[in-house]
């Protein structure tokens, strides 16, 4: 059963996803989304029914008999609330099954909840019975001993006993008639037979019984009815087949693959290295097609990678929509560009990051419906999601038409905190870094999960650790706009080779402005500090040889101009030595935290190089 | 040493200076001359810096830094140790690597708290006792452990 648990668990979540998805289009009017919520619902409770997980069964059960009833009728607010909080308890269970293999939670709110919208109807419970008679698997019959002193009893302990190995869906008479006492009974229930057949074997006073298993009619009844309709009502597992012929592949197994080709791209270099010392024809042929050849490979393993924004984009409607329930904002969420494709490593790290936006978009950024009236803009605030390919980036984009940043507030907070003096020159972008730093916020208030300051500093670390920048762009009263440039991947990067001392570093070519010559005209010293002056511009400069405390020697210097949030800066190296594609190796254990460097990769000769990352070395920030 | 066998232990015998140490075969992947060894600038100082061990990055630690001692130049003698722990492969740089010893479990005494306890001698497990002298038994765990070298600072 455990083999089956992991599959159980992932097609699972899928549904549950899948479900948060429909349940909004459910609340946006669009009604054909009960059915996609339906299918799904059914599907889980099937598969909880197989792996034996009573409770999820029976939740899904409750949940989608609700559904059922909600065909065709209008669904309200309160009930989508309702059915995201089942999808959140479902998850819970799920999670609950994987880490303790016990589906033990508390629903009872839930079907609380759902009793408070049914309508009684007289017929419910009786139309909820005959459906349970033919969702069961097996059919129960049972003849009390004519003999038997107190059937009412004897008929109870039965169905209790019953309970215990299986899902008892109904009765026949129903269960209020068995307590009373009666010599015949049958009972439809969803179980294992051999089970059955132990408990019953072990219970005095019965005369007979048989246990029969049924073809699960509903299914039956299911299938004809496709047929008739046609594809409309297929399964959602079939139609996802349908839809994209793939194989799933553990996410562990596609880094493994990418760690080889990694390794193959490095041999690849020490061979081209070799080749070309030896001038041999045929080698250099031959070495030519094979990196021809893992070039494309490298290609293909690098599109394996890309996975559509959409794996992460779909949880933020659902989250923006709780949001603005939650602050009492009226909100249209769009998303664009679902299909570009990121790396999976830079996505799923950008999840977090572009969460936080999204948040403050709705908390700080929208208004409350009244203000926005009285501003003169339409009452429901829009926030714009984007994803776009643009050259050899990819953008991401958190939009909002809200009361944007407000520089002045930012100026005063900043003078609070003695960030800046009073009445000091400073430029607009550079009070808009501000909202960067740690710590900062100028929202009085803070709120249960933004305005305390922390995050914004994060999305920036996290977008500079995967190679991206991110630009603010804002207008009072007009909205704001938060742009993340992204390289799409970061496995293998194109970078600088430079040498330093005796040693070469890497630095990404992404970070690179460009490079020149160093001499005693352009490097000057202003209090102390070394600036390089490129075009009549002063550049902070950093003498790496300083920095890494390497002896240095040469005479003639290369200033490697970088950039590092709209900042330029200028790196002070020996030497250019090379620029190369890399694979980026992780430094890990004692050297995980290291600052400085991103990791170290190994060259065609088999030499180590620590890879520079640009914003952990030049540390602290311009204000901090 | 005629001890039965699950009774001993196999263990590496090394030297930082005089002293001799140990370390459990089992946890040794393999013993390797010094290569070149790329110096990684802002790492703890007692990291000599990573090496190229046929594809994997394998981070060096100085011993005679680790426990403390004077450092002392590469030379002929030098090996480095690469012991794996918690996934990770790591080497161990070390004087000089002698011999392959069985040590009987009887022979293996705990240090007193009081020796352990000292700062210098945290990484020390134990004392086994050779027909030929002392052998000091190392820890791997608070050798090459994170947390150990955060409290270090």
């Amino acid at each position: 059963m455990n083999d089956y648990k992991s599959e159980f668990l992932q097609e699972a979540r899928e549904y549950v996803e899948l479900m948060n998805q429909s349940f909004l289009k459910l609340e946006s009017g669009e009604k054909s989304a009960i059915d996609e919520i339906f299918r799904a619902m059914h599907t889980i409770k099937g598969m909880a029914g197989f792996m034996g997980y009573k409770n999820l069964e029976k939740l899904c059960h409750k949940l989608e008999s609700f559904l059922g009833d909600l065909r065709g009728k209008e669904v309200s607010g309160e009930i989508v609330d309702l059915l995201l909080l089942s999808s959140d308890r479902i998850s819970e269970i799920l999670n609950k099954i994987e880490s303790e293999d016990s589906d033990e939670v508390d629903c009872q709110e839930i079907y609380d909840r759902i009793g408070s919208f049914e309508d009684h109807e007289a017929n419910e419970n009786h139309r909820v019975d005959e459906e349970n008679k033919v969702n069961a698997n097996l059919k129960i019959e049972v003849r009390l001993c004519e003999d038997c002193a107190m059937k009412g009893v004897r008929g109870l302990l039965i169905l209790e006993a019953l309970r215990e190995v299986c899902d008892l869906k109904a009765t026949e008479p129903e269960e209020s008639k068995i307590e009373e006492g009666c010599d015949y009974f049958v009972i439809f229930a969803n179980g294992e037979p051999k089970k059955v057949d132990e408990v019953l074997s072990g219970v005095a006073e019965i005369e007979k019984y048989t246990i029969s298993e049924t073809i699960n009619k509903k299914e039956k009844a299911r299938e004809e009815k496709k047929d008739e309709k046609s594809k409309e009502r297929s399964s959602p597992a079939l139609q996802i087949q349908k839809k994209n012929e793939s194989v799933r592949v553990d996410v562990k197994v596609l880094d493994s693959i990418m760690n080889l080709i990694g390794e193959l791209v490095i041999i690849k270099g020490r061979l081209v290295q070799i080749s070309g010392k030896y001038e041999i024809q045929e080698l250099s042929e031959a070495v030519n097609i094979m990196e021809k050849s893992i070039t494309s490979l490298q290609d293909e393993v690098m599109k394996v990678r890309m996975v559509k924004v959409e794996r992460v984009f779909n949880k933020f409607p659902r989250m923006v929509r709780d949001l603005a329930r939650k602050f009492g904002k009226k909100i249209e969420f769009v998303m664009e560009g679902l299909d570009t494709e990121l790396d999976r490593t830079v996505l799923d790290d950008m999840s977090d990051p572009i969460m936080h936006l999204l948040r403050n978009a709705v908390d700080h950024g929208i208004e409350t419906p009244e203000e926005r009236k009285t501003k003169g803009k339409r009452e429901t605030g829009l926030i714009k999601l984007s994803a776009r390919r643009e050259k050899n980036n990819v953008v991401i984009e958190v939009e909002d038409d809200g009361r944007g940043i407000d520089l002045e507030k930012i100026r005063r907070k900043a003078i609070e905190k003695g960030l800046i003096s009073e009445g000091s020159q400073i430029s607009e972008e550079d009070l808009k870094a501000l909202i960067f730093l740690p710590g900062f916020s100028t929202k009085d208030q803070a709120t249960e999960i933004s305005g305390r300051g922390v995050g914004m500093d994060v999305v920036k670390t996290t977008v500079e650790k995967l190679g991206g920048s991110l630009r603010v762009i804002s207008e009072k009263e007009k909205g704001t706009k938060i742009r993340i440039n992204l390289p799409p991947t970061v496995a293998i990067i194109k970078s600088l080779l430079v040498g330093v001392g005796k040693q070469v570093y890497a630095i990404p070519i992404s970070n690179v402005v460009e490079a020149v010559y160093v001499d005693r005209k352009n490097l000057k010293s202003i209090h102390g500090n070394p600036f390089l002056i490129v075009r009549d511009k002063l550049i902070p400069a950093f003498k790496l040889s300083e920095i890494f405390g390497s002896e240095n020697g040469k005479e003639r210097e290369v200033g490697i101009i970088v950039e590092r949030e709209s900042e330029k800066y200028a790196l002070i190296v020996d030497s250019i030595v090379d620029q190369q594609e890399i694979v980026v190796k992780p430094l890990t254990g004692l050297l995980s935290k290291i600052r400085g460097f991103s990791g170290v990769t190994i060259l065609g000769d088999g030499t180590v190089v620590p890879i520079l990352d640009i914003s952990s070395l030049l540390g602290g920030d311009k204000f901090g | 040493m005629q001890a039965m066998k699950g009774e001993t232990v196999q263990v590496i015998v090394f030297k930082l200076g005089e002293e001799r140490y140990g370390v459990d075969i089992s946890q040794v992947r393999e013993i390797i001359r010094p290569s070149q060894i790329t110096k990684i600038p802002n790492a703890p100082d007692f990291v000599e810096g990573v090496i190229n061990l046929r594809g994997q990055i394998t981070t060096i630690v100085n011993l005679r830094k680790r426990f403390g001692l004077p450092s002392k130049e590469i030379d002929n003698d030098s090996r480095i140790i690469v012991v794996e722990y918690n996934n990770a492969v790591i080497g161990m740089m070390v004087d000089t690597v002698n011999e392959v010893k069985y040590l009987s479990h009887k022979d293996i005494e705990a240090l007193p708290s009081i020796i352990t306890a000292r700062e210098e001698a945290k990484f020390l497990k134990g004392v086994g006792k050779l027909p030929d002298g002392l052998l000091i038994l190392i820890d791997l765990n608070k050798v090459l452990n994170e947390g150990e070298v955060e409290r270090f600072k």
